[in-house]
């Protein structure tokens, strides 16, 4: 076993290692010529602290605005550079990440009532244009599945799950060809655990690839 | 106070960063967070190279990587990673065998892989194991047992008579 695992390992290799090590080296530079000058200039070495402080404080304001308990995740699987324009108006760019400049993904913002939305003790999916009662489907344990390929040929498989308190959905794309392309996931993630219909939802469709 | 030159540098990266580099691979599965772990447990190196014992760097640099793996993990942002990513990107280079067993280790949790790529790949023991990963060393044998079990059962399914 430890043969075969170290030959099969030592076969894969960073892709941009020139790309990465240039990056430390600016970065050592920097922090090397930030050492002399703090030695020599102590008043310099405060003035960094107190901006230091200052952008920590804004991080830690911004993640206390964010609704943590809600997993808003846009995820990429193939990294192949094609743009995606939804019947909504949305779009999303997938990019071939061999390039080092490029970012993983780009997109609009997520909109929550995409999908579905709570009306008094009711969930309600709207979206189809309609208004369907889908409370019956929708559990910690079951989902409503709903499918439609829209003008860009992308298929587009969309879950919704939970109970009114903490209803979700997973909207799974797949292109022409049935290949799995990306997803958007709208749901409310408790202690880090996927809730179990949405891992159902997952598996229905074959992409379950674990926590 | 210490100063990692540029060629020191050059030489940590040249020695350990593959390293690095596997390990988070097997920990994430995403060859791009991989990438991303590597910058970050080398910055981290810069950042604490006045407090870093340079005499076992790779321990250092596991650690860190671990550490970030773990909050890469946590983070809000987490994405879910499609495991046939790293055997398409090494279709030309994996034969067979090397192809079966990348995939099937892929399907295992993480708390197996981890534990399978410390013990088979950087060949530590059990108690170095259950340091870096704060754990304890029963831990480790259980996982590193119940691991190896799942990843036979895996590649049996693939129809690989490899043991």
């Amino acid at each position: 076993m430890k043969e075969i695992y170290k030959k099969t390992f030592d076969k894969l290799h960073i892709s941009n290692d020139s790309d990465i090590l240039e990056t430390l080296i600016e970065k050592n530079s920097e922090i090397n010529n930030n050492k002399k000058i703090y030695s020599y200039k102590p008043k310099r070495r405060h003035a960094y602290i107190k901006r230091a402080l200052a952008i920590t404080c804004a991080v830690i304001a911004l993640i206390m605005v964010v609704p943590y308990t809600r997993k808003n995740v846009l995820a990429t699987i193939k990294y192949i550079y094609r743009e995606l324009i939804f019947d909504n108006g949305e779009s999303m760019t997938l990019i071939d990440e061999a390039d080092a400049t490029a970012v993983g993904m780009t997109s609009t913002s997520l909109d929550e009532n995409k999908w579905c939305m709570v009306n008094g003790d009711k969930i309600i999916f709207i979206g189809d244009g309609k208004s369907t009662d889908i409370t019956a489907y929708c559990s910690d344990k079951s989902f409503y599945r709903y499918e439609k390929t829209d003008s860009s040929s992308i298929t587009h498989i969309v879950f919704i799950g939970g109970d009114i308190h903490n209803v979700g959905w997973a909207e799974f794309l797949f292109d022409e060809n049935g290949n799995y392309l990306t997803n958007m996931l709208n749901i409310k993630v408790e202690n880090e655990k996927d809730p179990e219909w949405f891992i159902k939802a997952e598996k229905s469709i074959n992409v379950y690839y674990g926590e | 106070m210490i100063t990692i030159t540029k060629e020191e540098l050059c030489s940590f990266y040249e020695q350990h960063s593959s390293s690095i580099y596997r390990l988070a691979l097997s920990y994430t599965r995403s060859i791009h967070d991989a990438e991303d772990i590597v910058q970050q447990a080398f910055t981290k190196l810069l950042i604490y190279q006045d407090t870093i014992d340079l005499s076992n760097i790779k321990g250092w640099l596991i650690k860190v990587a671990i550490n970030e793996c773990h909050n890469l993990n946590k983070s809000f942002w987490k994405s879910k990673c499609y495991i046939g990513e790293i055997t398409e990107h090494m279709a030309q280079q994996l034969d067979k065998e090397e192809n079966d067993l990348l995939t099937s280790l892929m399907k295992l949790p993480q708390k197996y892989r981890i534990i399978i790529h410390l013990y088979y790949y950087e060949e530590l023991s059990y108690r170095e194991i259950a340091e870096q990963l704060n754990i304890k060393e029963s831990t480790v044998s259980m996982r590193l047992t119940r691991g190896r079990d799942k990843l036979k059962k895996l590649l049996k399914t693939l129809n690989n008579d490899y043991q």
